[in-house]
């Protein structure tokens, strides 16, 4: 067990503040919540451009493109 | 909390920001359902998903640093005030009052003050979320007017940049009680005709210029073709929700109860208050949230000769066009600035459209863009000579303070931030999607996939059919 913030309720409450764990890593959550934001966009722009660009071939080939419109309507 | 009416203040204040959070959600639900009822069957999936994960990514990033420039930037661009940046120790993401906190004395090495924690242990939390539900509402109103032909990581930093950036330092600068245009303009939004609806319809407005219109809206003489409304009901059931939801952002701009000798009154009485700090009342704002509305609806229905969306619409840009000083109007002032608002957003929509050949999918940029325009202007009219703050030494309420905020808000961080964004994306080519792509829709994929997974299901009971 790493040191707990709490270790006991039972007690006076006006003299507690932070309650949850881990007191001291906020700017390390910080720094890892920034990179894992980042990632996500890095993550993202690639697989929209691979899957428009996927979906843009197929729809290039043959009638797909005019089979989709009519379906579509 | 030292002393039982302290305390009572304290967990009241709480509870009632807590309580307006579940009802602005219901903002969200009901643009989702009101972009679904106005894209075609085709796309459905894709603005849903295009929609609902504006949540997560606004989220994080208003925690990261949206709610610090809140408390940081109310002195504006340095060239007003000249005081810089103000300390937020309550909102810089690492501080100890970002999280889990029952206000008592600060950890070593905090920093925060006892005073900080005592203040905010049990507010920051509930009013970070009441801003965020905002910012939610300012980049979900962007998202409808986008639709069908966006990409789907452009309009996500397009919400970031409204949701966690443009719309908090407006709010910094004009919804803040110390805010640099409150103080120097006498600037005044109570309920955000422009710090979330202007703003919202100039971002709107500077991506749609470079995105360009839907295929097939405009004829080759170059007059707009209507795109039918593919569902109305959940047209008209997303906009109830969101008239719903109006209810509770209405309510989460108020400070429910303060110490009336703390704003400067005299006399000793509670009372509640706009972000101003100046006094007002739930019944107040209630009368005029309902005239503003009937106002809308009335001339949104006249005015369109009938139409169902512009009806809906027109009961929002009511609201939007009064919501600037619907804490101090009365009701039938409400009324008839809900209606002219209305009137003038209908009317300047469809002339934009055949004009410069916007194609503005929901009608965002005129009833929240216009309509937010036009409340500004009309609230220095009518609140001319009005006192902005509580306090000594900030500008009255006038015409040209209104105006010049009015251009702040809609060009100023709404227009301009979106033409220059999707200006750099279009350029590197990651604003629209394909042409093809377009034409077959955006949930071309998900058509295939489930195509061929009821093929495979229709042979397998065939097969057990056989049996």
């Amino acid at each position: 067990m790493v040191d707990a913030t709490i270790t006991s309720w039972a007690v006076d409450l006006a003299q507690i503040g932070v309650i949850y764990p881990w007191v001291g890593s906020e700017c390390t959550l910080y720094l890892i919540g920034i990179a894992a934001w980042l990632g996500f966009h890095v993550w993202q722009i690639r697989f929209e451009n691979r899957t428009l660009k996927m979906e843009d071939q197929k729809l290039a080939k043959g009638d797909t493109l005019k089979k989709c419109i009519e379906a579509n309507n | 909390m030292d002393s039982d009416i302290g305390a009572l203040t304290v967990i009241f204040t709480e509870f009632y920001y807590w309580l307006t959070i579940p009802l602005m959600f219901l903002i969200h639900v009901g643009f989702c359902l009101y972009e679904v009822g106005a894209s075609r069957k085709k796309n459905t999936a894709h603005t849903l998903l295009k929609n609902v994960m504006l949540i997560p990514l606004v989220t994080i990033t208003f925690y990261f640093f949206g709610w610090w420039i809140y408390f940081a930037f109310p002195n504006g661009p340095f060239i007003f005030q000249g005081k810089g940046l103000v300390a937020a120790p309550n909102a810089v993401p690492w501080s100890e009052l970002m999280g889990g906190h029952l206000g008592g004395p600060p950890v070593g090495g905090s920093m925060t003050t006892a005073e900080d924690n005592a203040f905010w242990a049990r507010i920051n939390g509930v009013f970070f979320a009441a801003f965020l539900l905002f910012a939610w509402t300012a980049a979900s109103i962007v998202s409808g007017s986008l639709i069908e032909r966006v990409r789907s990581q452009a309009f996500w930093i397009l919400a970031i940049m409204i949701g966690s950036v443009t719309w908090i330092i407006d709010a910094a600068w004009g919804w803040h009680w110390d805010g640099w245009m409150v103080k120097l303009l006498g600037y005044h939004d109570a309920y955000a005709s422009g710090v979330i609806h202007a703003i919202a319809g100039g971002t709107a407005l500077g991506a749609l210029v470079h995105l360009g219109p839907r295929l097939g809206k405009f004829r080759k003489d170059g007059t707009p073709r209507d795109i039918p409304l593919q569902h109305p009901w959940l047209v008209a059931i997303g906009l109830f929700l969101i008239y719903t939801g109006f209810w509770g952002f209405y309510v989460a701009c108020n400070v429910p109860i303060i110490d009336a000798a703390s704003i400067g009154a005299e006399g000793s009485m509670f009372t509640a208050t706009n972000i101003y700090l100046t006094p007002t009342t739930l019944s107040a704002i209630t009368f005029n949230f309902l005239l503003s509305l009937s106002g809308g609806l009335l001339v949104g229905y006249v005015v369109s000769r009938g139409d169902a969306f512009w009806t809906f619409s027109g009961g929002l840009a009511g609201v939007i066009t009064a919501s600037a000083g619907n804490d101090l109007y009365h009701p039938l002032q409400a009324l008839f600035i809900g209606a002219v608002g209305t009137y003038i957003a209908y009317k300047l929509h469809h002339w934009v459209e055949k004009k410069f050949h916007i194609d503005d999918a929901v009608g965002a940029v005129a009833v929240h863009g216009y309509a937010g325009i036009v409340g500004l202007i009309a609230a220095g009219f009518v609140l001319w000579g009005y006192p902005s703050s509580a306090f000594e030494g900030y500008a009255a309420i006038t015409p040209w303070g209104q105006t010049i905020g009015a251009v702040i808000m809609f060009f100023g961080l709404g227009f301009l931030p979106a033409w220059i964004v999707c200006g750099i994306l279009k350029a590197c080519g990651v604003l629209r999607i394909p042409a093809r792509v377009e034409l077959a829709g955006l949930d071309f994929s998900n058509s295939l996939t489930i195509a061929e997974i009821n093929k495979e299901l229709k042979n397998s009971d065939l097969a057990d059919a056989k049996k």
